[in-house]
């Protein structure tokens, strides 16, 4: 082989020997970087992390780069021959020939291929792996790190609780809006309302702001619940009064009372506008001026009269229940909304801890704010919203055909206030006065008398 | 056995000694051979002549192949005028001796007009040539001339020639001057300045010889008498032997590695040592490069080489730079010689200008 293949070689071995400096520079940083954007990513912006791993793909053209740069400062093929010589110890005359090709002088060059070969440079990158060798364990390290739940950008995104509970009752407002459920001056008043809160939604939520932002909540979706009551009843006394046919099995009172909770329900989806009742046959059942209905005569056209009402209702029913649930955060499960029908309705309003005057609601959520300001108080304290329940009314909620059934643990489970086992209503005034008390109860009957 | 310093016949007969070098052509191997026998009958010679020396005789042959004037430097009765001596009997070369003294006057080396009477009343001037009109000029004691007379040597040495009057005289070919002069501590001494000093291609500092040495030679020399030299080299064979040391190939990596070696030497240059910016008062200048360039090339030849090598550079580096490089005060108290100077920048001036990546193994 020609002294030029040898050469050659070692020049190359240089190149490379060159490219593994450069490159563990350049790698050593690019793996410092690499790893400390891994941790950045992983601790403050979790979002980010998958992504961030395709900044490993970065190695490459740093490696690019490196070979470039290192191609740059590449050894001559004269200081690379001159390097070889000594290596040989030609005495220079590799170079002379390097420069001045002479077959009688190359006779002189060592004629060993072994000797050539001793003399190439080996590859030794031990600086290469010191130096990449920390870095890449690092990167490797933050890898592991676990990720950050909550990142900071995501926190510092987030909007203040006063924003958010804001912007949830604004687009409550405009839910009702759309479906036409409040009255004018009640929807006045809330709007009013609602843009005081939005003026002042930046500034720290106070508690008697907090307050007021529930009490709207609270208002919106008991209009929003009366609405879904009334209609869920018309819709309930249409199905009793069609499956009775021509009445029979009720009273003519029960009849006219089934017929105004219909008449009340078409007056609520009336006010919801759409001119549903003049649409096909449901044109002819109409309110009289006191709000009465009047259904036709023929029984066959009342059966499919009522039928296409209680259709209806249960359209309007549905539509109000979907409402609800997005006002309440969306919590319908399979499409099947709690509190859909009339009896969970019932049983809610019956629900012990809706509120009251001396005391919160049972159902209030329990708020983990941010905004607290006093060091080590975890919790902010909040003064519970008030109860919304209205006065109970003297009014018939249900009527059926046959006796109800009595659920004695469902309807009125097992309370911490009574001594006595759970019974129905009734049960109620069966109760037991304890002897202390007698005197009491006594003695407040009785005071007329002693006066 | 054959008298190796018998005059022979001439070996380049073949051999035009005014043929022009040829860039990239390499000197053919007998050519070579033959120099290097011409060489070696020439250091015979000088080694019958001066024993115990080699060093020494070596250092002086390279100087006269690369036509270097030389200063040899040491203590009275080191053989140093018998070297010189020896090398003109050897050379057969017209040698001429000047002896320095402090009333030396300057046309007491160069020659001066006389006034002649030419007989029909016309009288002229007449240029009559001193001392230096010779091959071989040997300025014994040297520095004990007045500097006034020291200068007069220096037109000679650079240009090879001499002006009096407006008239140039050109000196003959080959023309070296050899020098020798006692270490400047002794008295009634004047240094060399350093442009004279530059002029010499070396300074060698010739030291005394050891004990075997010197028992031959109380053995060999009787009364000190030096043995009867003939000539071994004819001047036509003295130029063919300087054509074919101009035409050994300098590679270009050695000339780079000259290059920064002398550039190692400036105390200003910024890639210099530190101990250079620290103790170095002035460097080596562009004529030590070359000097260094054309005693390579000589030593390189001795060897046998058609080439230089970092080698001979390294070999010839402390007799070409050591008289260049003017120490400062402060390098004498901290023990530092233009010797040990020179050694050091050999260690530190890398011979490939780059150094080998570290994670190759060679």
């Amino acid at each position: 082989m020609s002294f030029e293949h040898w050469t050659r070689k070692y020049l190359f071995r240089l190149q490379v020997g060159q490219f593994l400096q450069r490159a563990a520079d350049w790698m050593a940083v690019f793996f410092l970087c690499f790893g400390t954007l891994v941790l950045i990513s992983k601790l403050m912006f979790p979002m980010l992390w998958p992504h961030v791993m395709w900044l490993a793909l970065g190695a490459i053209p740093v490696a690019i780069v490196a070979w470039q740069v290192s191609q740059r400062e590449a050894f001559t093929m004269t200081e690379s021959v001159a390097c070889l010589d000594k290596k040989l110890n030609a005495g220079g005359l590799l170079m002379t020939l390097s420069e001045a090709p002479d077959a009688e002088w190359q006779a002189h060059l060592p004629q060993i291929e072994a000797r050539w070969k001793n003399s190439l440079p080996h590859y030794r990158p031990f600086r290469f792996a010191k130096l990449v060798g920390i870095p890449l364990l690092f990167c490797i390290a933050c890898g592991f790190v676990p990720l950050r739940e909550e990142s900071l950008l995501e926190a510092l995104s987030k909007q203040t609780v006063a924003e958010q509970n804001v912007e949830e009752l604004k687009a409550m407002m405009e839910k009702l809006k759309e479906e036409e459920i409040l009255k004018d001056e009640e929807q006045q008043q809330l709007e009013e309302e609602l843009q005081n809160l939005l003026a002042e939604k930046n500034e720290p939520l106070t508690h008697e702001k907090w307050e007021t932002v529930d009490a709207l909540r609270q208002k919106m979706q008991l209009r929003l619940d009366q609405t879904a009551m009334t209609i869920a009843k018309a819709q309930n006394a249409a199905a009793t009064l069609s499956k009775s046919g021509d009445g029979d099995g009720l009273t003519p009172e029960q009849v006219a009372s089934l017929q105004a909770q219909i008449a009340e329900g078409l007056q609520a989806l009336s006010q919801k506008g759409a001119g549903k009742l003049g649409e096909g046959k449901l044109g002819e059942a109409k309110l009289g001026a006191n709000g009465e209905l009047k259904l036709p005569s023929d029984p066959q056209a009342r059966q499919e009269l009522l039928e296409k009402l209680q259709e209806l209702l249960e359209q309007e029913s549905q539509k109000l229940c979907e409402l609800r649930s997005q006002c309440k955060g969306g919590n319908c499960k399979d499409g099947q909304c709690a509190g859909y029908s009339l009896a969970e309705m019932l049983a809610n309003c019956e629900k012990p801890g809706k509120g009251g005057v001396t005391r919160g609601r049972g159902d209030a959520e329990l708020n983990y704010g941010h905004e607290s300001d006093d060091q080590g108080v975890k919790f902010k304290e909040t003064i519970l919203p008030k109860g919304f329940l209205d006065d109970p009314k003297d009014e018939i909620l249900n009527i059926t055909l046959a006796p109800p059934k009595e659920e004695i643990a469902e309807s009125a489970p097992r309370g911490a206030a009574r001594s006595s086992d759970p019974s129905t209503g009734k049960a109620t005034w069966n109760r037991k006065l304890s002897p202390r008390h007698r005197q009491v109860v006594k003695g407040y009957f009785n005071s007329d008398e002693s006066e | 056995m054959s008298d190796p310093t018998a005059a022979e016949a001439p070996l380049f007969d073949d051999l035009d000694p005014r043929s022009e070098v040829s860039p990239g052509k390499l000197l053919p191997e007998k050519d070579v051979m033959r120099a290097g026998e011409l060489i070696r009958r020439l250091r015979a010679g000088l080694g019958k002549a001066i024993l115990g020396q080699d060093e020494l005789l070596d250092l002086v042959t390279i100087c006269l192949l690369a036509r270097g004037h030389m200063l040899l430097e040491g203590l009275p009765g080191l053989g140093k005028t018998e070297l010189v001596k020896s090398l003109s009997s050897l050379l057969g070369l017209e040698f001429r001796r000047v002896q320095f003294t402090p009333d030396l006057l300057p046309s007491d080396i160069i020659g001066s007009p006389i006034l002649e009477d030419h007989g029909d009343g016309h009288r002229k001037l007449i240029f009559h040539r001193g001392p230096i009109f010779a091959n071989l000029v040997l300025a014994d004691e040297i520095n004990r001339a007045s500097p006034k007379t020291q200068a007069a040597l220096l037109e000679a040495m650079q240009e090879r020639r001499v002006t009096i009057m407006g008239e140039s005289h050109h000196l003959p070919s080959p023309f070296f001057v050899l020098a020798t002069q006692n270490p400047i501590e002794l008295e009634g001494t004047y240094p060399l300045p350093e442009a004279q000093l530059d002029r010499f291609m070396f300074k060698i500092s010739v030291y005394g010889v050891s004990t075997e040495t010197l028992q031959q030679i109380i053995s060999t020399r009787r009364n000190g008498a030096p043995p009867e030299l003939e000539s071994v080299l004819s001047g036509a064979e003295l130029e063919v032997l300087f054509d074919i040391t101009d035409r050994v190939h300098l590679p270009e990596a050695v000339a780079n590695y000259i290059a920064r070696l002398v550039t190692a030497t400036r105390p200003e240059e910024p890639s210099a040592p530190d101990h250079v910016k620290k103790f170095v008062k002035f460097g080596a200048s562009p004529r030590a490069a070359i000097a260094l360039a054309a005693t390579a090339r000589a030593a390189a030849l001795m060897k046998g080489k058609p080439n230089a090598g970092f080698e001979e550079v390294q070999r010839v580096a402390e007799s070409v730079l050591g008289h260049r490089i003017i120490l400062d005060y402060s390098a004498r108290l901290e023990g530092w010689t233009p010797p040990k100077l020179v050694e050091s920048l050999i260690e530190s001036v890398r011979e490939v200008g780059r150094e080998i990546p570290e994670d190759l193994s060679v």
